[in-house]
């Protein structure tokens, strides 16, 4: 019997060789070695990170007291290297072309840095607080927002005026990859913050489990209607565009094309329409948040979750609604910390992800007995739930409970577990955030929608007109009054 | 779930393409295709008639364009059970 190994057919299929699976490996490497701080040991302080500045020479500082030390240009090598050395051991696990993705992460390394630090100048970055210190009498007062917002622009450049070179870097713009191994770092910080506000991150995490649910009992019926009814498409490019728009892009768009057994070129087509259009929203959303629900910031973020498909894209722009709205309360004299918004972003949508393998499984299940007719004949595997469970979840829940672990069993190593903490959760969960605003641009060509007709008319529908509003109403309904912790 | 017999399936052009080591099949659509696998196994004489089978299907992950593998690398697999 043939056993052929590009089959997904055991329960640890794509574990050395899925960029799901190594975003987990990564993540948890960093994770761990941020532990040892409760004995002492700093194994993870040595990164480098830019901080608001208006002298070059002082826009670039190391992450922890222990190694202070170290020259901020040596601690950027050292970044370079680990985080080089980490991911092509990655990208030859799951044989890659090397040498390309060597080059071509060795050149957004450089990219992501060149933007990271120069979005920290302060006529970018500093709130208006900070004028004096700075010596400055105006600023754009973007916070961290301007890096990510720079990073995406040459990232679109590269994208789609130097598509040779783009073509050259798509070996090492992995912004699924990037962000995976962010969240896990972010699973961290959610740790840290329960150490400080348990109550309100376990209630975000319940609302945003019962937001999900309903979004995806409006949003799918909704948009397999349009789709059918308004736009005349057929039944495989409905069902797979209405997954692709209302769940979590291209992830569902291929698992629900997959339960329905749709031609290939079905999903593929639909993600291409995914992957572009996020881009609008990215730069649209977190400026029209900030200004019209500044009261409702969690709303914001839950509804930024349900509204931006991709995981990438969804955090790049919780990421930049979170700098705009936390900025925006600084500058009106209020206190927030930073990090919850994007939280309530990034837990809205991994519910949704997290529901991606039970939706294609009801749908296969639905298509087999209901549309294809064919009940007895074709089994669909439970396994099939599994296969599609998306793994990076689990590194972020990992990294999630063992700080609560150690706040609930060892509270007396709280504040050196924190010291660990900070790097990973901070300047490294940036680096992976920038890495990702750099590579979402340099993968999205918008000449590719060119000729794709009813379908991007159907997706474009329901993702603006749609989506949004629904969206923002559920966020309302299960976030209304819920305030960034320690708010003052 | 034991498994008489698995095949893997790919895309080409507007056709469905299953194999099972050197035996290969095809069809535009997958009712066509699942006929020809269902007449395949009838012929190769490997099964005593009116014996029931179940034949694995799983589509060839490498049949997603790589750029879109990271998203999901996997597509579908399914199990067709029939009785020859």
């Amino acid at each position: 019997m043939a056993k052929d190994r590009h089959l997904n057919r055991k329960w640890n299929s794509g574990m050395l060789t899925t960029e799901d699976w190594w975003s987990v490996w990564l993540g948890l490497l960093m994770v761990m070695l941020g532990l040892f701080s409760c004995m002492g040991i700093d194994l993870v302080g040595w990164i480098a990170e830019p901080k608001t500045w208006i002298d070059p020479a002082k826009g670039v500082v190391v992450s922890a007291e222990a190694y202070e030390g170290l020259h901020p240009i040596i601690a950027i090598i050292i970044t370079y290297a680990v985080f080089t050395a980490l991911t092509t051991i990655g990208a030859a696990a799951m044989k890659w072309d090397v040498k390309k993705y060597f080059w071509g992460f060795t050149i957004l390394f450089v990219i992501t840095w060149v933007t990271w630090y120069l979005g920290h100048n302060a006529y970018l970055a500093a709130m208006s607080t900070k004028y004096e210190k700075f010596g400055i009498s105006w600023s754009l007062s973007m916070g961290s927002g301007a890096s990510y917002l720079l990073a995406l622009g040459v990232g679109l450049i590269i994208g789609n005026f130097f598509k040779r070179f783009a073509g050259f870097l798509q070996e090492a713009a992995k912004p699924e990859w990037f962000i995976k191994v962010a969240i896990i770092y972010l699973g961290v910080k959610l740790g840290v913050k329960c150490m400080e506000a348990a109550g309100f991150a376990v209630e975000l995490a319940l609302t945003g489990a019962a937001a999900t649910i309903a979004a995806y009992l409006i949003f799918w019926p909704l948009s397999y209607t349009v789709s059918r009814k308004i736009f005349k498409l057929p039944r495989e490019w409905a069902a797979v565009l209405s997954s692709g728009v209302s769940i979590c892009g291209v992830s569902a768009s291929v698992a629900t094309g997959g339960a329905i057994r749709s031609r290939t070129i079905v999903p593929v087509m639909i993600s291409i329409m995914v992957v572009v259009f996020t881009i609008f929203f990215i730069v649209a959303l977190p400026p029209i948040y900030t200004a019209t629900l500044y009261d409702e910031p969690i709303v914001a973020g839950s509804a930024t979750g349900m509204t931006v498909k991709t995981d990438g894209a969804d955090a790049a722009t919780g990421a930049i609604l979170d700098e705009m709205m936390v900025a925006k309360a600084t500058e009106r004299g209020q206190s927030w910390e930073k990090g919850w918004i994007l939280s309530a972003s990034i837990m809205t949508k991994i519910w949704i992800d997290m529901f991606i393998g039970v939706w294609a499984f009801i749908l296969a299940i639905l298509w087999t007995t209901l549309v294809e007719r064919k009940p007895g004949q074709l089994k669909v595997p439970k396994s099939e739930i599994w296969f599609r469970f998306p793994k990076f979840v689990i590194g972020y829940l990992i990294a999630w409970f063992i700080y609560v672990g150690i706040a609930t069993l060892a509270p007396h190593l709280t504040d050196m577990a924190k010291i660990g903490a900070e790097s990973v959760e901070g300047p490294m969960r940036h680096l992976f955030f920038m890495l990702t605003f750099v590579a979402i641009g340099v993968i999205t060509d918008f000449s590719k929608l060119k000729g794709l007709g009813r379908p991007v008319l159907s997706y474009a529908v329901c993702q603006f007109i749609i989506i949004p509003p629904i969206a923002l109403i559920i966020a309302y309904i299960f976030h209304a009054g819920m305030m960034v912790p320690g708010a003052h | 779930m034991r498994v008489d017999s698995e095949w893997c399936l790919s895309v080409s052009g507007n056709q469905w393409i299953a194999r099972e080591n050197e035996v290969s099949v095809s069809g535009i659509t997958l009712d066509e295709l699942e006929a020809n696998i269902r007449n395949a196994l009838m012929q190769s004489g490997r099964y005593e008639k009116e014996k029931t089978i179940t034949v694995f299907l799983g589509v060839d992950t490498k049949t997603l364009p790589a750029w879109i593998r990271p998203y999901q690398s996997h597509y579908f697999n399914r199990y067709m059970i029939f009785t020859i």
